[in-house]
């Protein structure tokens, strides 16, 4: 995509609630909050919303209004936006299109939801009794992706101790953020010796479920200074499905989108991966954290593990090196948590708040740019670059 | 399949999957996998009844796709052990990925998602590049009491 026809468009508020488990709350009480929240933030009303996108995988009917039947009924357009994992990320871009289109001065983009304990995914539909699932293989998506970081193994060598330190690394960075699903402390021992879901994924390499909700209004700059809000970019924005490639439609390909989307990212926003000051990318299970090193330029091809190793990712890694970029500060999904519609807005959220220098003890120094990664099976991947 | 047609056959046995053919009706004897290969691409598909198109190649011609016997062998391009599953399902099993080839096509192959049996379920009996061979089996009864047939693969 080019986005060179499109005016520039500067994040203007963000808000999220702390995800977790909230049986009493609906997809639209949580979504409001996420929305007062980021309007709050932005210094604004909501009747200066001109448009919202709405993302939610598994309620999808008319959630965007629901919202504002919580908080305000304006009147203006919705759209509501079901795209995998991909989903808050989609209703993001949306929100992106609005603005940079001309058409729209100030949009808002809400993604939100209530899993409960709905884990697993993929794998059963219909009758049980012709689901393939468990007789003819897996699709659960700890299978799936403890299938794809195998792959990585066959390949470059990457041990499960490697895949297992990513699941350390982000319950460490979650320690500082206020508003991860966890916040628990694990070594490498501790992860390794839990309860194995899907080999080599145990449980602390799986995200867990829950319910969760993240905002983020986007505004022209001339709304952007109107608000005299600091000039935070969206600098790319590049939404991928697969290509076909050998096996994809047995074995899902959590590769090759993710290559393609960040390829075309980094060239809207001008940048180079050496210039990224953090990454917030989809860490659904730990292998495919690892796997995302490569696809998204990080590390050369193969070199991942040893990006681990030399905790090249980590905030407490080596903070001089040229190749140190931290990933996953807010403790990505793993620990943060992976409300699905929630997830892409709340990856904006932290890229956000690094970029302002709002990140408390898991700050970046001299933040200048920063990616989010979500990616969704079947399938659907969007990086954004957002600069200051 | 609807309740006419299960009130109107007797039980018996029942493909899980439509690229698994079963030329015999009360054995799973001869069955084998199907796949539909582009006449343009040539890419295979594992079969399917609905497939008009090519989703490689965008071909849409009439005719398209041959019908084509895959092999029995094949080889485990991955694998994994799972643990935790759906309620009801028996874990932990081996899932695995097989890339298998084409009769009479030396070149084409397609990947097959199916257990690995035959084995311990545990990484240390497995290994990506493993050979295997195809089989049919008799999974469970469905609630009409027809026999689900799955492929499985063992160790060669």
């Amino acid at each position: 995509m080019n986005n060179e026809s499109l005016r520039d468009v500067y994040v203007g508020g963000v808000g999220m609630i702390k995800f977790g488990r909230y049986p009493e709350e609906n997809v639209a009480t949580l979504g409001a909050q996420a929305v007062q929240l980021a309007l709050a933030d932005g210094g604004m009303q909501l009747n200066d919303i001109e448009m919202m996108a709405a993302g939610c995988l598994y309620q999808t009917n008319m959630i965007g209004q629901k919202i504002l039947k919580e908080i305000g009924m304006t009147g203006i357009p919705v759209y509501n936006v079901a795209n995998a994992c991909a989903t808050g990320s989609t209703a993001f871009r949306e929100a992106y299109f609005a603005v940079g289109s001309g058409a729209y001065d100030i949009a808002l983009a809400v993604g939100v939801e209530q899993m409960g304990k709905r884990g697993l995914l993929g794998g059963i539909t219909g009758d049980p009794a012709y689901s393939p699932e468990g007789v003819m293989g897996t699709g659960t998506m700890p299978g799936v992706f403890g299938m794809a970081g195998l792959e990585h193994s066959r390949q470059y060598g990457t041990t499960i101790e490697q895949f297992a330190q990513v699941s350390v690394k982000n319950h460490e960075h979650a320690m500082a953020n206020p508003l991860s699903q966890y916040q628990v402390r694990v070594s490498l021992e501790d992860v390794l010796n839990a309860r194995m879901v899907a080999y080599p994924n145990t449980l602390y390499m799986c995200c867990p479920t829950g319910d969760g909700a993240a905002a983020a209004v986007v505004m022209s700059k001339e709304k952007a200074k109107q608000f005299s809000r600091e000039l935070i970019k969206v600098a790319a924005s590049a939404l991928t499905t697969d290509p076909y490639t050998d096996r994809v439609l047995t074995f899902p390909d959590v590769n090759t989108m993710t290559v393609n989307a960040a390829r075309e990212a980094y060239e809207q926003a001008g940048v180079s991966p050496l210039d990224l000051n953090s990454v917030e990318l989809h860490d659904c299970f730990a292998t495919a954290e690892v796997l995302h090193y490569e696809n998204l330029q990080l590390a050369p091809k193969g070199e991942a593990g040893r990006w681990v190793d030399e905790k090249l990712t980590d905030l407490a890694g080596p903070q001089g090196d040229p190749r140190w970029t931290p990933v996953n500060t807010s403790g990505g999904l793993l620990s943060k948590g992976h409300p699905i519609g929630a997830t892409g807005v709340a990856n904006i959220c932290e890229i956000t708040w690094q970029l302002r220098g709002q990140a408390g003890d898991r700050q970046v120094p001299d933040h200048k740019v920063g990616m989010a990664h979500t990616i969704g099976l079947g399938s659907a991947c969007a990086v954004h670059i957002l600069t200051k | 399949m609807t309740s006419d047609t299960a009130t109107e056959a007797k039980p018996g046995l029942r493909p899980i999957v439509d690229y698994l053919i079963m030329p015999n009706e009360n054995s799973v004897e001869g069955a084998y996998l199907q796949g539909l290969q582009c006449k343009a691409c040539p890419t295979v598909f594992l079969y399917a009844p609905t497939r008009r198109y090519c989703a490689v190649c965008n071909g849409k011609d009439e005719d398209l796709f041959s019908k084509v016997r895959l092999n029995d062998e094949g080889e485990v391009w991955v694998f994994t052990v799972v643990h935790q599953s759906w309620p009801g399902i028996p874990t932990p099993f081996v899932g695995g990925i097989i890339d298998v080839g084409v009769e009479g096509d030396a070149e084409a192959k397609v990947a097959v998602r199916a257990n690995i049996v035959g084995v311990e379920a545990d990484p240390k009996n497995l290994h990506m590049g493993m050979k295997v061979r195809g089989k049919a089996a008799v999974a469970h009864k469905d609630k009409d009491g027809n026999d689900v047939v799955v492929w499985q693969f063992e160790p060669a």
